[in-house]
């Protein structure tokens, strides 16, 4: 899929979502960003303004209430969304609730799973998190010490998920454990959790370094029972439900990361040509024009594979190698632009509370989650 | 062993282990003989070759853990109107 082959439909829904992105949200990112983990409610406004607006229903089915679009119009409308707004958390963690667990609900959940959760997600009225992670099962993603153990009429699960988007606040979970312990993996089942379930219990949110303005932290569950058909799937499909899950979650994570990269060029660019050194506009000195050519290229190049992965999902023709080429690209561009739009602001942009330092910081989160950059080399190599 | 059988022993141990056949009994999954990134080149491969396409929710241990596991879960699923035909 090539970008310049958006039709006019399409480029016109990405113009909507941008115009509503930038007039209203992230009024107040920087406050939030600098307040962190010690205000975990404070993305609750933007996310309803967002749902109310429609936009984690954008791909999904009119029965659930969405709006049923496809992934291509979808991506696009979520690069007008990071054109718009200048909180990278909020959208990061709308894209990881649309494509890691709703997603995969429409995928693999039975008629009352979807009837159940989707419209509350599409509507904004619950919010899900995606619990995979462990203290000690971090790029070996499936060596989980979650267990599930099959009881009279359900599971009873025991253990701890850390490192989880939302966590603090959600109201229900894609949660792995597993099932036959001894099979590894192969013994792994995905769960649909609520919060109120018995047995669980939300950590308070984690201070980080970056993509401040959404909560993270973790997940317990002490003797938590649930009913079977909280059962995503079938027992011991939690492996192939995670790599499902992860393909789409690698390809269209940053769908509105790169709308944001187009919006940091813009603004990079207009300072570039305000800001005067030597009696001439920094723009025209080869070290900083040559960092905005960069920057331009690497949007161009992240651009054409976010929209390549939407293209191949929706062939259903993308495999893992594809997924880590365009998590690995994207997620390195995103990095290496944030810093050359920093070096552009000079002192600026080291200010704390500056859309340079915030941008900078947030992006880094980007070549650790949904798998570290060496992780995606890893697959890819092992493919060739 | 059915040729479907054998072809799956024979794909597994030359392109994913780089050696000879397996043996169709033989038991790759728990004993990390395939990891999960060749478990996905074979679903791939099975299904261009075959054009099928295999549920994630079918990629279990039970239908994958052998050549002999994979060719019996092709054969029940895909095994009827004539693509059994095809894959054999």
């Amino acid at each position: 899929m090539d970008i310049q082959n958006l039709s006019a439909e399409q480029l016109e829904r990405r113009e909507a979502v941008f115009a509503f992105a930038q007039d209203q949200l992230g009024k107040r990112v920087a406050e939030h960003d600098a307040d962190g983990a010690a205000t975990p409610e404070a993305w609750r406004d933007d996310w309803k303004r967002c749902a109310d607006y429609g936009i984690l229903g954008l791909y999904f089915p009119k029965d659930y209430g969405g709006s049923g679009l496809d992934l291509v119009t979808t991506t696009a409308a979520l690069e007008g969304l990071g054109m718009g707004e200048r909180d990278n958390g909020l959208t990061f963690a709308l894209n990881a609730q649309i494509w890691s667990v709703m997603e995969t609900i429409l995928a693999f959940g039975s008629d009352a799973q979807k009837s159940r959760y989707l419209p509350s997600l599409i509507n904004g009225s619950m919010v899900a998190a995606d619990a995979l992670t462990e203290a000690d099962a971090g790029s070996d993603a499936m060596n989980l010490s979650t267990t599930a153990e099959k009881i009279g009429g359900g599971y009873r699960l025991n253990g701890a998920k850390t490192f989880i988007g939302l966590a603090p606040c959600c109201d229900v979970a894609l949660v792995f454990a597993s099932t036959m312990p001894g099979n590894k993996q192969w013994g792994v089942s995905a769960f649909l959790v609520e919060s109120d379930d018995l047995g669980v219990s939300r950590t308070k949110p984690q201070e980080k370094l970056g993509l401040r303005t959404i909560p993270m932290g973790g997940l317990e569950f002490r003797d938590c029972e649930i009913p079977a058909d909280r059962l995503l799937g079938t027992e011991g499909a939690g492996h192939s439900i995670f790599q499902h899950s992860i393909l789409w979650e690698r390809c269209l994570i940053f769908s509105s990361q790169v709308g944001a990269m187009a919006q940091q060029l813009k603004d990079t660019v207009k300072y570039a040509r305000s800001r005067s050194v030597f009696g001439s506009p920094i723009m025209t000195h080869q070290s900083v024009s040559n960092r905005l050519a960069d920057m331009k290229l690497r949007l161009t190049t992240s651009r054409l594979l976010l929209y390549h992965g939407a293209g191949l999902l929706s062939r259903d023709e993308a495999n893992a190698a594809d997924a880590a080429e365009i998590k690995l690209a994207l997620s390195e561009a995103i990095v290496a632009s944030s810093l050359d739009a920093y070096r552009v602001y000079g002192g600026k942009g080291y200010l704390a509370g500056s859309d340079a330092e915030r941008d900078l910081r947030d992006s880094l989160g980007s070549v650790v989650y949904a798998g570290t950059s060496d992780i995606q080399r890893q697959i890819i190599a092992s493919m060739l | 062993m059915t040729d479907l059988t054998r072809y799956l022993c024979e794909y597994i141990g030359a392109t994913l282990l780089g050696e000879g056949p397996v043996a169709p009994e033989e038991e790759l999954l728990l004993s990390g003989r395939l990891d999960s990134l060749m478990v996905v080149r074979l679903i791939a491969h099975i299904e261009e070759r075959y054009n099928v396409k295999i549920p994630a929710t079918d990629v279990i241990l039970e239908n994958m853990k052998s050549a002999d596991a994979m060719s019996g879960y092709l054969a029940r699923t895909f095994g009827h109107n004539g693509i059994l035909t095809a894959i054999e």
